[in-house]
């Protein structure tokens, strides 16, 4: 195999090709104009980029709805993918081959195709237009990701701690809290994050099942973009980008402190 | 201790939500596609959406365009994912630190990398200013369509921007996950680097490489908003085709949606056997004594 130095130059060279367009994305961000061939904008102020942000009640509105959208999926998700991924990963019984294919399938098929089938339910259910029907309908895309993270962790973790427990005599809810939980909490940490993620940027199933009504950030973003006006789009992508690392790092923070807490100990 | 029944219990609240969503969505599409325009559910079977479908050459355009973009972006981010993965594993504590960065491009939505890429490849972007710089073209016109494009280069390379990161990150890991000893034992007994690779690494690798192909090309051939906005109006990919069609007036044309959809999802469903079938031939094959 070639040797390292050329290795390293290949990691330096995806290293720029990752970062270039983020610092271009940023430079659109402050830039008041950026005419063709000058490359660095000539005119650099966040004015205009504080003015577009400050007293914004639909980018607030935006923001808010996307939070609480995001948080939805991601208790549904965890809520539903949990006790399966226990059963799925842990025990093996007739039919649980083909319950793992069934719960993969909704990565296959398209969002778009999925929510045109989900739509006049929607619309027939009065779900159509609510944070919760939206929700629904993330949580359907979030499930095969989630399911197959907390999954695998059940899969290495087993049973044999929960069962040695149980001999020494603890309750069910009481081998739930001090022994499952602890153990899984780093893959529920990341089947929360990937949740969270998905649901953060849809598209499609948010305008359809929103139907208008509801204007999450990938909506909000979305005009800016056919209109061409980069400098606002670049300005509300980094919104964008700044509530979910924002997001993910509060729930990162808060299972560490959990552990530290309940066990003392840093995962 | 446990129940006969526990595990079914454990998995029916999920079974049951995905039936009453995803498995009616797709039950709901086959219907509506298959009942004349009376309306609803009063209207009598008929296959004539299907062949109104069929026989429309823009429908074979769209499809083929879908597929080829799909099946492009996958074969490149993979190949180009997995010789990354390489090259940070061969460059020590750098490829570490890349892993870390490459997680950004992972969680970016497709969005964004939308408005990146127009930054970076449109006719008065970054690159088109550096032709410039470099003596190359003397104004925007000259530098090539490479967004907005008949080719879909701009729908690609949203795809690759994503999943190259995506496919190195993972095979990373499991390359890193095994130990140096196979290499080195392979090594001793006279393998040459290239049989190395073939004969130890691209095994170890395969099962990683199939999940995240599968992956890679699922969400190229269904994304909708990356095609939408970066796509030509020459022609359309499938879920943006079916989407337009059903938010037309016309409700013949909203039925013709539910039939792409269908066709979609026959498509996809089938890909999704082939990829299991070849998971449970492999491990057949390494458990009979093939590995």
């Amino acid at each position: 195999m070639p040797g390292g130095k050329l290795m390293r130059l290949v990691v330096q060279c995806a290293l720029l090709v990752v970062a270039v367009p983020i610092v271009s994305l940023l430079m659109q961000a402050i830039s008041l104009q950026w005419p063709f061939p000058s490359l660095l904008p000539p005119v650099v102020s966040i004015d205009h980029a504080v003015a577009l942000l400050w007293n914004n009640p639909r980018l607030l509105g935006a923001v808010t709805a996307s939070l609480a959208i995001a948080l939805m999926t991601t208790a549904f998700t965890l809520l539903l993918a949990f006790p399966a991924a226990k059963a799925l990963g842990v025990y093996k019984f007739p039919g649980s081959e083909a319950i793992k294919l069934f719960t993969l399938l909704p990565i296959m098929v398209p969002t778009a195709t999925v929510t045109m089938g989900l739509h006049s339910a929607m619309i027939r259910t009065g779900l159509a237009g609510t944070f919760l029907g939206v929700a629904i309908v993330h949580t359907v895309f979030a499930l095969p990701y989630a399911l197959r993270i907390l999954m695998h962790v059940f899969e290495l973790v087993g049973e044999r701690h929960e069962q040695q427990a149980a001999m020494l005599g603890a309750h069910g809810g009481r081998v739930f809290c001090t022994i499952t939980l602890p153990l899984v909490m780093p893959g529920a940490l990341s089947a929360a994050t990937m949740s969270f993620i998905i649901s953060f940027s849809q598209y499609i199933t948010t305008f359809m099942i929103g139907g208008g009504r509801i204007i999450t950030l990938p909506l909000y973003l979305v005009p800016h973009v056919q209109g061409g006006e980069w400098h606002v789009a670049s300005v509300y992508s980094l919104v964008f980008v700044v509530t979910t690392l924002a997001a993910l790092t509060l729930m990162q923070y808060l299972v560490r402190r959990y552990y530290r807490e309940t066990y003392f100990l840093s995962p | 201790m446990r129940h006969k029944y526990t595990p079914y219990i454990l998995v029916a609240p999920l079974v049951l939500f995905l039936a009453l969503t995803f498995v009616y969505a797709l039950f709901y599409g086959v219907v509506q596609s298959l009942v004349s325009a009376q309306g609803a559910f009063l209207g009598r079977f008929t296959w004539q959406h299907y062949s109104v479908v069929l026989r429309d050459g823009d429908f074979w355009i769209s499809l083929g365009a879908t597929i080829s973009v799909a099946v492009i972006a996958t074969l490149i981010s993979n190949v180009l994912g997995t010789l990354l993965a390489f090259a940070m594993l061969r460059a020590g504590a750098q490829g570490r630190s890349l892993q870390r960065a490459l997680q950004l491009p992972v969680i970016l939505p497709h969005l964004i990398v939308v408005i990146m890429v127009i930054h970076i490849f449109s006719q008065s972007g970054v690159l088109a200013r550096l032709f410039w710089w470099g003596g190359l073209i003397d104004n925007p016109n000259q530098f090539p369509l490479l967004v907005y494009d008949r080719f879909a280069i701009g729908i690609m390379l949203v795809y690759l921007y994503k999943q190259v990161p995506f496919v190195a990150m993972l095979a990373y890991d499991t390359l890193r996950g095994i130990s140096h000893k196979y290499a080195d034992v392979a090594a001793n007994l006279g393998a040459s680097s290239w049989q190395t690779i073939t004969q130890i690494y691209l095994p170890i690798l395969r099962p990683t490489i199939i999940g995240t192909s599968l992956i890679t090309f699922a969400y190229a051939f269904g994304a909708f908003e990356v095609p939408l906005l970066l796509g030509t109006p020459v022609w359309r990919t499938l879920p943006v085709k079916s989407y337009l069609l059903y938010t037309n007036i016309d409700p013949l044309a909203r039925t013709q949606a539910m039939v792409i959809n269908v066709l979609i999802s026959a498509i996809s469903l089938a890909l999704a056997g082939l990829y299991f079938g070849v998971e449970r031939f492999i491990k057949r094959f390494q458990q009979g004594g093939g590995l």
